[in-house]
């Protein structure tokens, strides 16, 4: 009974500082050292566990994958070929009304097949498509939402960071989670889609109220098929090396990450795009990156650790089998749980925190890690888009840098989008074989 | 330091002229730290062409990446540390630091000094191993295919912890710094 309260008092505790803006990792780390200390009264036996999952926890080949996906990400993020994916998407919707819109999530999804990062789509898009969709008398709230919602794109679509991450700390297989985003990733861009049409038509001034008066100049942004072809070839190839090399059972997700990385690195080159400068910056932030996650995963092994040993998950489940709770309320409660986090935390440590905590709990009900995955991503992506944290947000405000677009301006323009992710969400705890059948 | 206009930069604000070595130092780190990445990119690469084109392997790649990520981590923390890009929820504590600057550095010693803390226990702890490791000649990988000793694991993360135990002790006596002259910083919004 003791390290079942030791454990409850531990996670609360955690809440709470980080809700205050503590460090996530070191609240975890330091958190769990001091719970494993109570519940075994052993300093060295915390100290113990403290060390290995610093080293050895991530000391694996597949820990290799997170930096690779990053610097491909970072590399094509500055090669321009967000801006020529864009170009073509433009060329193939301009007849629609609000095309730009839905160019941009088409867009974002091509883009989120060579990207594992939805800050890299997000501080690209921003640059890209929000200027275009103003000029043309979009509304400034519908231009940022739109690049805000379907950044949330690139997590959801392989390669994924998220993902990975998920697949690690279930045990599960990464490449099957990476099958297992397709089918949800290509469902949400339509709703998407759908929902930018439908608003075009019935409420035009939500998303481009002079439509009458500015419309896309059908010249200048048609492109010939081979223009079209010749623009999307390179993304082309890297989705080849890197889904199809995955999928076809060539390479392992780090090898993967490696070959795509390196087609990335000579993309960018061929392009010219790479001076000394941007090539250290990029290196750099691919280090920030890696060293903050990975900080976070030996935080979060060392708080799975914990929570195995207070046995806190078991008895939970215990008691929410005595509350005769079905399945569905514990995924609904689960899915509120994890948004409510995410509006103040950012996605991966929201995924840390909650799956290790109800893993424990949802497993003895049967349920199918993978499914579980795609839910827990769109459910903490959802999180990501509403106030006051929002990480694509804020990528978002400072890549524009635009005083005329607050900061509330893309939280509300964002929302609709939330509310499309909500709806897939919901088909998907409806219908899991949206996500099973493919795996 | 005393105008509020000047509250958009930290990093250059609490760095001292004599301890320009420690910067030094942690940009080093985190140089090498980017240099692995790269490393780890080429070796993965030369090893996917060879067993394809050359139908011949390399061995060790697997193991040489399960030490180099490690160092990844702990070479380039440092720096994300100083930069203040570690996460963290920046909603309550953004408005306090803009509000009650006094009140968000005395959280931000109790959070730095956590971190010291945590950092310093994982030096403590990782000693002894490093110490084994070496003296008995631990490796990793398999006799026969490919083996490599393994107390360069330890001693990356030895050495990285102790210079962000560093790090974290400057950042708490930056914010005692806060404390006595009531000045904000500007709060980063880490990635991820």
């Amino acid at each position: 009974m003791m390290g079942f309260e030791i454990g409850l008092v531990t996670v609360l505790a955690m809440l709470l500082l980080i809700y205050f803006g503590m460090y996530v990792p070191v609240v975890l780390a330091l958190l769990s050292f001091l719970g494993v200390y109570f519940i075994r009264g052993n300093f060295n036996v915390a100290t113990d566990m403290l060390v290995l999952s610093a080293s050895k926890a991530i000391s694996d080949f597949l820990f290799g994958v997170i930096p690779l996906f990053v610097l491909m990400g970072l590399l094509v993020g500055a090669s321009d070929l967000a801006r020529d994916t864009y170009q073509v998407a433009n060329a193939g919707f301009r007849r629609l009304r609000g095309g730009l819109g839905i160019a941009t999530v088409v867009a974002n999804a091509i883009f989120a097949a060579i990207t594992g990062i939805s800050i890299a789509s997000a501080a690209v898009f921003s640059r890209v498509a929000v200027p275009e969709m103003l000029a043309y008398g979009y509304n400034k709230r519908f231009a940022v939402g739109v690049v805000a919602g379907s950044s949330v794109l690139g997590m959801l679509i392989p390669p994924s960071i998220l993902l990975i991450i998920y697949a690690i700390l279930t045990e599960t297989s990464v490449g099957s989670m990476f099958i297992a985003g397709i089918v949800p990733g290509i469902l949400l861009s339509v709703v998407f889609g759908l929902g930018i049409l439908l608003f075009g038509y019935f409420w035009p001034s939500t998303v481009q109220p002079l439509a009458e008066k500015q419309r896309v100049d059908d010249e200048s942004v048609a492109m010939s098929l081979g223009e079209m072809i010749r623009k999307l070839f390179p993304i082309v190839v890297l989705i080849v090396l890197v889904l199809g090399g995955i999928y076809g059972g060539v390479f392992t997700p780090t090898e993967a990450g490696a070959a795509g990385a390196f087609g990335a690195l000579v993309i960018a080159l061929l392009r010219r795009k790479l001076t000394w400068t941007t090539a250290w910056r990029i290196l750099v932030e691919t280090g920030h990156v890696t060293a903050t996650i990975l900080f976070l995963v030996i935080a979060a092994t060392m708080y799975s650790r914990m929570l195995g040993l207070s046995g806190l998950p078991t008895q939970l489940h215990t008691w929410i089998v005595g509350l005769d709770a079905s399945f569905t309320t514990l995924i609904v409660f689960y899915v509120v749980l994890m948004i409510i986090l995410g509006t103040v935390i950012d996605s991966v440590s929201v995924m840390l925190i909650t799956v290790p905590l109800f893993m424990g709990v949802l497993q003895p009900f049967g349920v199918d890690l993978i499914w579980l995955g795609i839910v827990t991503v769109i459910g903490v992506e959802i999180g990501l888009l509403t106030p006051p944290m929002g990480i694509s947000v804020y990528v978002i405000k400072s890549s524009l840098d635009d005083p005329r677009i607050s900061l509330w301006d893309i939280f509300a323009g964002a929302l609709p989008f939330a509310a499309a992710m909500l709806f897939v969400l919901i088909l998907i705890i409806a219908f899991p074989p949206i996500v099973t059948f493919l795996v | 330091m005393s105008e509020p206009t000047h509250q958009r930069r930290v990093e250059a604000e609490y760095r001292p002229a004599r301890l320009i070595s420690f910067e030094t130092l942690v940009v080093a780190m985190n140089a090498i730290g980017s240099v692995f990445i790269v490393f780890i990119m080429a070796m993965i690469c030369v090893d996917i062409v060879a067993r394809f084109v050359f139908d011949n392997p390399i061995s060790g790649v697997s193991e040489l990446t399960e030490i180099i990520i490690v160092g990844v981590v702990f070479l380039q923390l440092a720096h994300a540390t100083r930069l203040g890009k570690l996460t963290r929820s920046d909603a309550a504590y953004g408005v306090l630091m803009a509000r009650r600057p006094r009140y968000a550095h005395l959280l931000g010693i109790v959070y730095d000094a956590a971190g010291a803390f945590l950092l310093g226990v994982i030096v403590w702890g990782t000693w002894p191993k490093f110490i084994t490791a070496w003296d008995r000649n631990f490796y990793i990988g398999n006799v026969g295919v490919f083996t490599f000793p393994e107390w360069p694991l330890w001693f990356l993360v030895i050495v990285g912890s102790a210079v962000i135990t560093v790090q974290f002790i400057l950042l708490v006596v930056h914010h005692i710094r806060g404390v006595i002259t009531n000045t904000a910083d500007a709060v980063h919004i880490g990635e991820g």
